[in-house]
């Protein structure tokens, strides 16, 4: 099925904040610890969970999914959604499991060190 | 949410359904997306129209999606199916291991055979290519050629080049683009600032042209020129890779140094590369021939000559060019030899240019030897196969119920072929790896101590050919072991089913009929081995037994080289030999000692000269018959125990005169038709037409000269003295000592060694240490020969039986319940097992049929080599057959015997 008369770049009208590079597989793997899902699934697990704070280009997040899937981070195969179409699910892999604990780890590690310099009350010389 | 749709996960990811392409996945998976978020926005309340136009918004940029993810997803499946083929592979590989492991007796027995037949195969085509195959290691070699002689008149073909004629082509001839002459002799060498005593070493004299002609260029320095290589050119030399390397290790200020060779003090200009080994691959040192052109030595035809032919020129062009030009030699040259005319030559002689294809000339010799190895190895090869394919065959038989069941479960056809091709291949490739770490350790093995006397021996190695052709056999064996037990596996599924048993269906017996055919073929090949290689034994005893003429036992020999530089005159060379002749007769374990010029057996020294009996007429106008002219010295027939048969010996060597002389029974028979010899003694003859007269004062016994094989050559000794005018023949100056020893000859060498060093120690000695080395040495081609086909006929028998024993037995197993029947009904087990091994032996002489046609087209190959015994020499053929039939009885009583001890009644109840 193709998509007729669609123009590119459309923004929604009150920006999101930008994700931070890189957060986005992290993002995608946490998603599927709970069981398989599809594409759209995700996009909306994380627009809601993040209560709309994290905008997610669903290109881009197409995009990670499937390089994800050719890292072998996750695997995906057809099934039927909750109103019985066609859908592709995808769901992590042993490797893809790893690969969150990982990154999670850094993430975390990498935000904790951002707050501390953005909350620091006193100037101390080094 | 939702289960998996497919059964087998994972199986989409293998097998690409038919019409689903990548990037019609990728359009529903967008599609579905955008229709999601239409459904959720009308939900909420937008219209339908603006919904679409929102969730397309929200998505971004759908068009270049689509291209992206599907590139994604393109890389992603090629990688899949790379890795799948791979881990499918590696699992064949692993299964077809397990399944070699379980029987352990077919892997060594079908893996030995391989190795086996293809070690043989390797080996021998890399002697092939290395020596016969690759073109020499010259420029453009395909255009040089050896210019040769036929003497119609005197019944000599292929005679080597006269100084003369060449400067007369040279100078010419119109189809020669170049041409060189050369003569390799030894020479003493003699470093003067080196320390290491001084050495004998083969050293080619050569014209300036030959390495234009060749094409070759010095690795180190300059090859040497016109200049020098005239009468009184500047002394210079230039020494081979090999010698520079190991005399001067590898100096890279070598050039200008000097060397002295022969006594002459010559610079050394030039180093070679290591690829050129010419004429020989002993050949050390190039010096200039510096001939004289206007008078060239009176050499006859002792130089050889090689010619780079003209673009475009034929052979026979080149071979009709020269003939034309020929006759004008006698327009530039007055004299042949001394006392025979340009004019009497080229009438009396008749000679007619012969050319030659340079690759003939330096492997001709070796090529049919060769060709025949190359035979037997290709025969071995087809042995080993059929075997393996035999063997095969058997244990695919005993997999029957193992296939019929796998394919009865689902296992498809292809399935279990590739099972089969996998097996096949895995024993191939392992054999195949292992037998070329045989054929390189053969090779290095054949290299290093086969027959000195091959040319190019030094060139044959594991080149890049040999492993494609290493990979060619290997290739050929597998698909042997592959199609036959897949052809099997088709007949199989019409007539076997899981219950059947080997009760034997027509698909089962025309299988054995198959296998008899190629135990039958086997037993052919066999039998072509055995009798060739009892032919070469049978030669090689005839020619240990021939009548040599001497007694080689307890013969020391030790060669010298007096160089002219330090002995000018004849009575240098004679007083010196008198000394060393005394003091080695002087020493304990010596009881006879004397000198010679050339040795029976050994082709240094070679000097074949007509000679003019007194008052013979009929040579006034043609050539007397080539007589051996051999200078001798000391007690050298008591010696060599060479028989007097009439006249007396020479004296002492101090007392030798000149003018006497000693003839062999063959000329005397010759010349003076008496073979006692008797009335030869006291007759006169002279050496040319213009020499003074040399008196025979005895006669002595013919020996087997030249090689055992042939007949021995008419020959005239001459005393080692000085010559009473310039004319005569010198005294040698290239001499053998022999010496009778009471003991061992190795230890008397040393001693003989001792004292010519005292004498002269600038001298260096070379040569074989005794004559049972020189007889051993005359004899290693054929033994070399009869050896590679001696081990590969045993092979082969061994093969034969083993293969026969198969068939046999298999027969057996399928005619049990039969025998069981017969037995039941009261046969008496002998005539059971009689009838089997009849039914063996039947076998076996068909293929023992079948072997003698191929043997008769065999023996063309092995002409060169058989000595005194006729190609169907009975006594071999019936020894050969005799051998064959013997096996085969034994590896059909085996099974037989089996057979005739079953009990009947638990035969009958197997089935």
């Amino acid at each position: 099925m193709l998509y007729p008369g669609v123009h590119p770049g459309g923004r929604m009208r009150k920006e999101p904040e930008e994700l931070i590079r890189g957060t986005l597989d992290a993002l995608i793997l946490k998603t599927l610890t709970w069981g398989s899902r599809h594409g759209y699934g995700i996009a909306r697990w994380i627009k809601e969970t993040s209560g709309d704070a994290l905008a997610v280009e669903d290109r881009a997040l197409y995009l990670a999914l499937h390089r994800l899937e050719d890292r072998g981070l996750v695997e995906s195969d057809w099934g039927y959604s909750e109103n019985n179409r066609r859908a592709k699910y995808y769901q992590l892999t042993a490797r893809g499991r790893a690969e969150l604990r990982v990154e999670s780890n850094r993430l975390s590690r990498y935000a904790d060190g951002l707050f501390r310099v953005l909350n620091a009350t006193r100037w101390e010389a080094p | 949410m939702t289960r998996s749709e497919s059964r087998f996960p994972g199986l989409r990811r293998v097998v690409r359904l038919p019409g689903r392409s990548i990037q019609a996945d990728v359009d529903e998976e967008l599609a579905f997306h955008i229709e999601s978020r239409v459904h959720e926005l009308v939900r909420q309340g937008t219209s339908a129209s603006g919904a679409r136009r929102i969730a397309e918004a929200e998505f971004g940029d759908v068009r270049a999606s689509r291209r992206e993810l599907a590139a994604v997803d393109r890389h992603r499946r090629r990688r899949e199916r790379i890795a799948h083929v791979i881990e499918s592979i590696a699992q064949d590989g692993r299964y077809a291991v397990r399944a070699l492991l379980r029987t352990p007796a077919f892997t060594v027995a079908a893996a030995g055979t391989l190795i086996v037949g293809l070690a043989a195969t390797i080996s021998i085509f890399a002697v092939v290519n290395g020596i016969l195959l690759r073109p020499l290691p010259f420029e453009d070699p395909d255009r040089l050629v050896g210019i040769w002689h036929d003497l119609p008149r005197f019944g000599m073909n292929h005679v080597p080049q006269a100084p003369q004629l060449y400067f007369t082509y040279q100078s010419e001839a119109r189809a020669i683009a170049g041409m060189g002459m050369f003569r390799e002799r030894a020479t003493n060498v003699d470093d003067p600032n080196g320390s290491a005593a001084p050495s004998r070493l083969s050293t080619g004299f050569f014209t300036a042209t030959m390495f234009s002609v060749l094409g070759v260029h010095p690795a180190l320095g300059r090859w040497f020129t016109d200049d020098e290589d005239r009468p009184s050119g500047r002394p210079v030399v230039v020494i081979s890779y090999g010698m520079w390397r190991a005399q001067f290790g590898s100096d890279p200020s070598i050039i200008g140094r000097p060397l002295d060779v022969d006594g002459i003090r010559r610079e050394i200009v030039g180093v070679m590369p290591p690829s050129f080994r010419f004429p020989s691959a002993q050949t050390d040192l190039w010096i200039p021939l510096a001939m004289n052109r206007v008078s060239p030595p009176p050499s006859a035809y002792g130089y050889y000559s090689v010619a780079r032919l003209k673009p475009g020129v034929s052979v026979v062009d080149a071979q009709r060019d020269l003939a034309v030009v020929l006759p004008r030699v006698a327009e530039r040259y007055a004299t042949f030899v001394p006392g025979i005319t340009m004019r009497m030559m080229l009438d009396q002689l008749r000679p007619k240019p012969v050319l030659t294809s340079f690759r003939d000339d330096i492997t001709g010799g070796i090529a049919g030897t060769i060709w025949m190895l190359a035979a037997a190895g290709l025969l071995l090869l087809c042995v080993a196969c059929v075997n393996v394919a035999n063997l095969v065959l058997v244990r695919c038989d005993a997999r029957q119920r193992e296939f019929a069941v796998r394919e009865a479960l689902g296992a498809s056809r292809f399935r279990q072929m590739r099972q089969i091709a996998s097996e096949s291949v895995m024993l191939a490739a392992v054999s195949g790896a292992l037998a070329l770490g045989t054929a390189w350790l053969a090779i290095r093995t054949f290299v290093a101590h086969g027959p000195e006397e091959i040319p190019r021996l030094p060139e044959v190695s594991v080149d890049a050919a040999t492993l494609w052709f290493a990979l060619a056999v290997t290739s050929f064996a597998t698909i042997v072991c592959t199609l036959l037990p897949a052809l099997r596996l088709g007949r199989a599924r019409m007539s076997t089913s899981p219950s059947s048993s080997t009760r034997g269906g027509t698909a089962d017996r025309a299988q054995h009929r198959v296998r008899g055919v190629l135990v039958g073929t086997q037993i052919a090949f066999s039998l072509v081995m055995l009798a060739g290689s009892g032919l070469l034994l049978r030669s090689f005893e005839r020619l240990h037994s021939v009548r040599l003429g001497f007694d080689a036992e307890h013969v020391a020999t030790v060669w010298i080289a007096l160089p002219r530089a330090n002995y000018d005159r004849d009575s240098d060379v004679v007083r010196f030999m008198a000394n060393a002749l005394n003091g080695i007769g002087h020493l304990a374990g010596v009881s006879s000692v004397g000198v010679t010029s050339r040795l029976p057996l050994v082709a240094r020294g070679v000097n074949q000269n007509p000679v003019y009996p007194e008052g013979a007429s009929t040579y006034d106008t043609k050539l007397p018959p080539l007589q051996i002219l051999t200078s001798v010295g000391g007690d050298y027939f008591r010696t060599m125990r060479i028989p007097l048969i009439a006249g007396r010996l020479f004296d002492g060597m101090e007392h030798q005169r000149d003018g006497d002389a000693i003839i062999s029974r063959r000329t005397a028979l010759m010349f003076w038709g008496d073979s006692t010899g008797a009335a030869a003694v006291g007759k006169r003859f002279r050496t040319l037409p213009t020499d003074p007269w040399y008196t025979v004062t005895g006669v002595v016994g013919d020996t087997r000269d030249t090689t055992l094989a042939a007949a021995p050559s008419p020959t005239v000794y001459f005393p080692e003295a000085v010559p009473r005018n310039s004319a005569a023949v010198a005294p040698s100056r290239v001499m053998a000592i022999v010496a009778r020893t009471i003991g061992e000859p190795a230890s008397t060498v040393a001693d003989m060694r001792r004292i010519i060093r005292e004498l002269d120690p600038r001298l260096p000695t070379f040569g074989a240490e005794s004559m049972s080395d020189v007889m051993r040495a005359s004899t290693a081609r054929l033994a070399f020969v009869m050896l590679v086909l001696a081990v590969a006929a045993a092979v082969s028998l061994v093969l034969g039986a083993i293969g026969l024993y198969g068939v046999m037995a298999y027969a057996v197993t399928l005619r049990r319940r039969e025998i069981g029947i017969r037995l039941a009904l009261g046969a008496a087990p002998p005539r059971i097992v009689l009838a089997t091994t009849r039914q063996g032996l039947a076998l076996a002489s068909i293929g023992v049929a079948v072997g003698l046609a191929l043997f008769g087209a065999a023996t063309r190959l092995m002409r060169a080599l058989v000595f005194e015994v006729s190609a169907w020499d009975p006594a071999t053929l019936g020894a050969a057959i005799a051998i064959l039939l013997m096996a085969a009885a034994l590896a059909s009583w085996l099974p037989a015997r089996r057979a005739a001890n079953v009990n009947p009644a638990e035969t009958l109840r197997a089935d």
